[in-house]
């Protein structure tokens, strides 16, 4: 049984209360999901608890850049 | 009288409202290469590679850069001309405000009449609880003194609970490059 670091949900708001738990994953329901075109490849996982995110994370892979367009003209070349 | 919505309404004319929102109170941030930046480079302020003595100058020591991220609800764009936090996600969740340290370990270089730059790598926020949702990552000199800003990119807008935030670039060419002088 695999365990996973999530945020509390509850929280006794104690000093040393941590902000995160371990709880079984089987507990969680996850999703998957993507964003594809032009301007990036993103991933992120979701995993939920009750129908309240309670862990995502995210892969962003950028493809399109900034550019400069003209500044060789300007300069001469 | 009170003006008051039917639900249906209400809820056909949310979507509406929320871009009307954005639009009139003008926060979004919008991808760009800061024009401040163009003049900058110009006035040779930032040092993406290091360069033997070549006439004019010796520039032996590269500057260093950083990528902050940024709230869907900040301003970030064209007109920046230097890293500061108004808008950045808040130093909470395993955030630092100031971003993370790019690896610059490939110099600019050119190909045809492109010349380019990539960071090296990409990087990771680990364990990373965000204060808000984000869409922005800000590049920036941090050696430089007043943090000048180099570009702003954006992407889809992400909310990291409890676990790893990653970018990475894309590929350092003369198409792709995520600064490219044409």
């Amino acid at each position: 049984m695999a365990e996973i670091v999530i945020e509390k949900l509850v929280r006794n708001g104690w000093p040393d209360d941590s902000p995160r738990e371990m709880i079984e994953e089987s507990l969680l329901e996850k999703t998957t999901g993507e964003l594809d075109d032009d301007n990036e490849y993103t991933t992120w996982i979701e995993w939920r608890l009750d129908n309240k995110i309670v862990k995502r994370s995210a892969d962003v892979k950028l493809k399109r850049n900034v550019l400069a367009e003209g500044i060789a003209a300007m300069l001469g070349s | 009288m009170k003006f008051k919505m039917k639900p249906l309404a209400r809820f056909f004319a949310a979507p509406f409202a929320r871009y009307a929102e954005r639009v009139l109170l003008m926060y979004a941030n919008t991808q760009a290469m800061c024009t401040s930046f163009k003049v900058e480079l110009l006035n040779g302020s930032h040092a993406f590679g290091a360069q033997a003595a070549n006439g004019v100058r010796t520039v032996t020591t590269k500057d260093t850069f950083n990528l902050a991220l940024f709230l869907v609800s900040a301003s970030r764009g064209v007109a920046d001309t230097v890293y500061n936090t108004t808008g950045e996600l808040a130093a909470s969740g395993n955030y630092t405000q100031g971003g993370k340290l790019l690896t610059n370990a490939t110099e600019p270089t050119s190909t045809g009449t492109t010349a380019f730059w990539t960071p090296s790598a990409g990087l990771t926020w680990t364990a990373l609880t965000s204060s808000g949702a984000f869409d922005a990552a800000v590049l920036y000199n941090a050696a430089a003194t007043g943090n000048e800003e180099c570009s702003v990119h954006t992407f889809s807008s992400q909310s990291i609970t409890a676990a790893d935030f990653t970018i990475t670039m894309p590929a350092n060419d003369a198409t792709n490059a995520l600064l490219r002088i044409a």
